[in-house]
């Protein structure tokens, strides 16, 4: 073995290995047994052939992965728009090339598929993978449709095939080590749980001539895709049936619009959807393209704490008091003694953010949300990684595409809410 | 540059004035614990902020001494 694979292999030890080993995280999350040191031994020198199709941006960032991971070898590559798939061969030159995804299908050599398309081709194309006996990595949301969903669903349930969802976050060591905290108590009962993902760009893609507009701008057109619910909240919304250990909401209500970016766009630029949990809980996800200062946030809260998800912090309710000495000090530098108040106003900002928590994750990024492709660090490529570890042992990961079903189905649930202002039972 | 003499008498002023300093710290984390309500084993726990302390009280009183010790020589 090459000393980068050496490399590689020990760092994808370091941030996978650690959390495996602990038989609760096996049992709170099944799916990351696929990626355990003992399967990691078993697929030592074996590669996973794969296939991508769909070599735009997203195909492209997982080829970014695999050209590094020492259990992938890229073997064919399929894209309907020649320059997309020039630029992929460019880092494969050893893999054939083919502009229908059904010849990369026939072919003997492909193992596992990656399916990198817009929404709309994913339960087809991956229900024809499956059919043709590959292994299925389809990205995320898993349709775009309810009932393309549930075929989707049963076709994989009833073959022997593995089937993947691109929901990185279930990989992301970060969002592992988060729900270990909330499953092992440290927010007590959870209360509520809040997403959001604000931007400030059109989220256009340069389009090389007008007839192209559809095919590269598919997000922001219902035909190919469900916008703001099925490419942003999927993913936040996987993180409240992951919180709350499988139970799913029963209802949702929403609304939305195009109020800035009208530029012939189908798909709303913001939106704003709440789910009630049958205990319930509820649970928001708010998104606007206009205004990125609140980023993207994604929070527990428990009578106990709250759990900063993307910022790897935990919030306690009541954090333990500072010494005594401390308080006397920080008292002195803040001027409190000199400035006595004698009245305080009727109403004042409620705010308990002096609490600065506890980072109990390490190395977190934030980015800026101008990249809509995906961002270094959030799980990705430990996810393709799993894949392949699938694809070579032929083992499903379990719970993951329930897991995916249902984010898929709030995403799909919440966009009809907020399309027909209706409240909705799930 | 001269070397400088520092007598027996000196270091004794010198160690009764830094341990009067580190006294009055003690007695202000003291003041603290009760004024906060905070658990009485931070006497012990914060000992390095009651040095800290400490330091500065005793370089307020070294301050407090120059400025005498110019006075009279004045």
């Amino acid at each position: 073995m090459k000393q980068s694979e050496q490399m590689s292999r020990k760092d994808f030890f370091h941030r996978l290995g650690d959390l495996t080993a602990g038989a609760a995280a096996l049992s709170l999350f099944p799916w990351l047994e696929g990626c355990s040191s003992e399967k990691e031994r078993m697929a030592r020198g074996e590669k996973a052939r794969l296939g991508v199709v769909g070599t735009g941006s997203r195909g492209l960032f997982h080829l970014a992965h695999l050209i590094e991971d020492p259990s992938a070898r890229i073997v064919a590559l399929c894209d309907d728009y020649a320059p997309h798939l020039e630029e992929a061969a460019a880092l494969f030159p050893e893999a054939r090339r083919y502009s229908d995804y059904r010849q990369l299908l026939e072919d003997k050599e492909v193992e596992g598929v990656i399916i990198c398309t817009p929404l709309s081709l994913h339960a087809s194309m991956t229900i024809d993978a499956i059919h043709a006996g590959k292994h299925v990595f389809c990205e995320k949301a898993m349709a775009h449709t309810q009932e393309s969903l549930d075929q989707m669903y049963h076709c994989w349930k009833e073959s022997d095939r593995v089937l993947m969802v691109g929901q990185q976050r279930h990989y992301d060591p970060k969002y592992i080590k988060a729900m270990e905290l909330v499953h092992g108590g440290a927010v007590g009962q959870v209360v509520g749980i809040r997403n959001y993902w604000y931007r400030n760009n059109d989220w256009r893609r340069p389009v090389p001539s007008p007839e192209l507009e559809h095919r590269i701008n598919w997000r922001l057109y219902h035909a190919y895709s469900r916008g703001l619910m099925t490419e942003l909240a999927c993913h936040q919304l996987a993180n409240g049936s992951w919180a709350m250990d499988g139970l799913q909401p029963e209802a949702v209500c929403g609304t939305g619009s195009i109020q800035y970016w009208k530029d012939g766009r189908e798909v709303f630029d913001n939106v704003s959807v709440v789910y009630q949990y049958p205990n319930g809980v509820h649970m928001t996800f708010d998104s606007i393209l206009s205004n990125k200062h609140f980023g993207m946030g994604e929070q527990i809260l428990g009578t106990e704490g709250t759990i900063d998800l993307v910022r790897g912090i935990l919030y306690y309710e009541n954090p333990p008091a500072k010494s005594g000495i401390r308080q006397l000090l920080e008292q002195i530098e803040q001027g409190v003694l000199s400035n006595a108040v004698f009245a305080g106003t009727s109403w004042a900002p409620e705010d308990a953010s002096g609490n600065a928590g506890i980072r109990f994750a390490e190395n977190v990024t934030i980015n800026d949300g101008a990249s809509s492709v995906g961002a270094a660090g959030d799980g990705s490529r430990e996810l393709m990684h799993a894949f392949c570890l699938a694809v070579i042992s032929g083992k499903q990961p379990e719970k993951l595409v329930d897991e995916a079903y249902w984010a898929t189905r709030l995403a799909l649930r919440g966009d009809q809410a907020s399309r027909e202002r209706k409240y909705l039972t799930i | 540059m001269k070397d400088t003499l520092i007598t027996a008498r000196r270091k004794r002023q010198e160690i009764l004035c830094f341990g009067i300093c580190f006294a009055a710290a003690v007695l202000v984390n003291l003041g603290a614990i009760i004024f906060f309500r905070t658990p009485w084993y931070e006497l012990f726990t914060q000992i390095g902020y009651t040095l800290l302390i400490a330091i500065v009280f005793y370089f307020v009183a070294a301050l407090f001494r120059l400025v005498i010790h110019l006075f009279r020589k004045a």
